[in-house]
C-alpha cells in the first residue's frame, strides 16, 4: 500500500475513487471490511450469506459514489448500504438459526477450553438473535457495535430515534426470555 | 422510584441516553426482581456486543474484496464498451429491426421512415365531423345480370304443304270454265263440287275400250257438253301424292 494512502482520510479516498482510481476504493474496502461484515453477519446469521451481502454492498457503494457527499462520514453511509444488502439476502434465503459451533472453533490463536466455552455461549446468543424479527435484530446488532449510537443507528436504518429505541427495548425483552436459563448462570 | 420507572431507566442506561446509575442502584437494592432483571440485561448486552465484534478470518476478507473488485471492473468494462459504440450499436440495431420487419412482411426493405402510432386513452368521446383524405379510389365494377325479356323468333322453315301443282295461268271467268274444262283432261260437269266422284265402272263386255282405259275418264263429246242449262259437275282428280 502506498504511504500516501495510509494517511488519507475516507473522504479523500472516496474522492479518488470517484475519479476512477480502483486502488483507492480497495483501500476503503479494507478499512471498513470488518464493520460491514459484522453488520452483515449479525443480520444474516450465516458467514456465506454475510460474504454475499458484503460483496454486494461494496459493489453498490462503488456505483453510488457519484451520489456520496464527501462532507459526511463514510462509515455510516456504507453501513446503511450493508444493512439493506443484508436484509435482501435474508429475504432471499429465509433461513432460520445460525451456523454450528464447529466453525467458531476454526479461529486460531486462543485457548481451546476457553474458546469452546466462549463459542458455546456465543452460539446460544447467536441463535437467540436469529429468532428476533428482522428490524429488532438489525437494531440490536447495529447498536452493539462500538461506534454506533442511537442517532447513527437511526440514520443507517433510515428511521426515527424513537423507533430505534422501541426496537431495542422489545428485542432485549425477547432475548431475555429466550436466554433466561443461560442468563441465570452468567 | 417504582418498578416501572426502574425498568424505563434500565433501558435508557443501556441506550446510552442516561449515565447516572445511582437512582437505579438504590431501587435495585430494595427490589430483588428489578435487581435480577438489571443483572440479566447487562449480561445480555455484553454477550451481544461480544458476538457482533467477533474476528473474521483474513482469507475470507481477501476473497470477498477480490470478488467485489472483479465485479466492479467487469461493469466498468461493459459501460466503457457501450459508451464507445453507442451510435454504431444504435444504427446496427435499427438496421436489424428494419430488416427483421421487412422479412416478417415477406419482402426485404431498406431502412426508411417509420410511422409510430401511439394509443391514447380517451375518457370522453365526442361526435365530430372529420374530413378524411381520400387516399385511393377504388373502381368497383358491378356485374348485374340482364335478363332478356324479348323473345327472338328465329326464322323457321314453314313446312311446305303439298299443293297442287297448278299450272300458272291466268284466272278465267266462270263462263269460261266450261270451255276450259272441255279442253282439260279433268272431267268437266255442269256442277262444281269438291266431291270426288268415283269412276264409273263400266262393264268389261260392253266396253270396247281396252282394260287400260277402263275406269278412266273420257272426255265427253261435244253433244253432251254444249247444252245450256245442263248441270255440270266438275270433278277433280285427286292429286297423286
Amino acid at each position: 500500500m502506498e504511504p500516501s494512502r495510509m494517511f488519507a482520510t475516507d473522504s479523500e479516498l472516496a474522492a479518488q475513487a470517484k475519479r476512477g482510481d480502483p486502488t483507492a476504493y480497495e483501500e476503503l474496502m479494507r478499512r471498513h471490511w470488518e464493520t460491514v461484515h459484522r453488520v452483515a453477519y449479525a443480520i444474516t446469521g450465516y458467514h456465506d450469506q454475510a460474504d454475499d451481502a458484503v460483496q454486494e454492498c461494496f459493489v453498490r457503494a462503488y456505483l453510488a459514489l457519484a451520489r456520496y457527499d464527501e462532507n459526511q462520514a463514510f462509515a455510516p453511509w456504507i453501513k446503511g448500504i450493508a444493512v439493506n444488502c443484508s436484509r435482501e439476502v435474508v429475504r432471499s434465503h429465509k433461513h432460520a438459526g445460525h451456523e454450528a459451533i464447529d466453525e467458531m472453533l476454526l479461529d486460531p490463536g486462543k485457548d481451546t477450553v476457553a474458546r469452546v466455552a466462549a463459542s458455546q455461549l456465543q452460539a446460544v446468543v447467536r441463535q437467540a438473535i436469529a429468532q428476533l424479527p428482522l428490524k429488532q435484530r438489525t437494531a440490536i446488532t447495529l447498536f452493539a457495535l462500538e461506534e454506533m449510537d442511537l442517532a447513527e443507528t437511526a440514520k443507517v436504518m433510515d428511521c426515527a430515534v424513537g423507533t430505534v429505541k422501541a426496537h431495542l427495548h422489545r428485542g432485549r425483552q425477547k432475548l431475555r426470555g429466550l436466554l433466561s436459563d443461560c442468563l441465570e448462570e452468567i | 422510584m417504582n418498578c416501572k420507572q426502574a425498568r424505563r431507566l434500565m433501558q435508557d442506561i443501556l441506550d446510552g441516553t442516561q449515565a447516572d446509575h445511582a437512582e437505579l442502584d438504590g431501587h435495585c437494592a430494595e427490589c430483588p426482581q428489578c435487581r435480577a432483571e438489571w443483572r440479566q440485561l447487562q449480561a445480555l448486552d455484553s454477550a451481544v456486543r461480544a458476538d457482533v465484534r467477533c474476528d473474521v478470518p483474513v482469507a475470507r476478507r481477501d476473497r470477498v474484496i477480490a470478488a467485489a473488485l472483479h465485479r466492479i471492473e467487469s461493469q466498468q468494462g461493459r459501460a466503457a464498451r457501450s459508451a464507445r459504440w453507442p451510435k454504431l450499436v444504435t444504427a446496427a440495431a435499427l438496421v436489424i429491426v428494419a430488416f427483421s420487419v421487412g422479412l416478417g412482411a415477406g419482402r426485404t426493405v431498406w431502412p426508411r421512415e417509420v410511422t409510430v402510432t401511439k394509443t391514447v386513452k380517451v375518457t370522453e368521446v365526442h361526435e365530430k365531423i372529420v374530413e378524411v383524405e381520400v387516399v385511393q379510389e377504388k373502381v368497383v365494377i358491378k356485374r348485374v345480370p340482364v335478363y332478356k325479356t324479348r323473345i327472338v323468333y328465329r326464322d323457321r322453315k314453314v313446312p311446305e304443304v303439298a299443293s297442287v301443282a297448278e299450272p300458272q295461268r291466268e284466272p278465267v271467268k266462270c263462263d269460261e270454265i266450261l270451255v276450259y274444262l272441255a279442253s282439260s283432261p279433268i272431267a268437266a260437269t255442269a256442277r262444281v263440287t269438291n266431291e270426288v266422284q268415283p269412276a264409273e265402272v263400266l262393264d268389261a263386255g260392253e266396253s270396247d275400250e281396252s282394260p287400260a282405259t277402263q275406269g278412266h275418264w273420257q272426255p265427253p263429246d261435244a253433244t253432251t257438253t254444249a247444252s245450256a242449262g245442263a248441270e255440270m259437275v266438275i270433278a277433280q282428280k285427286p292429286p297423286d301424292y
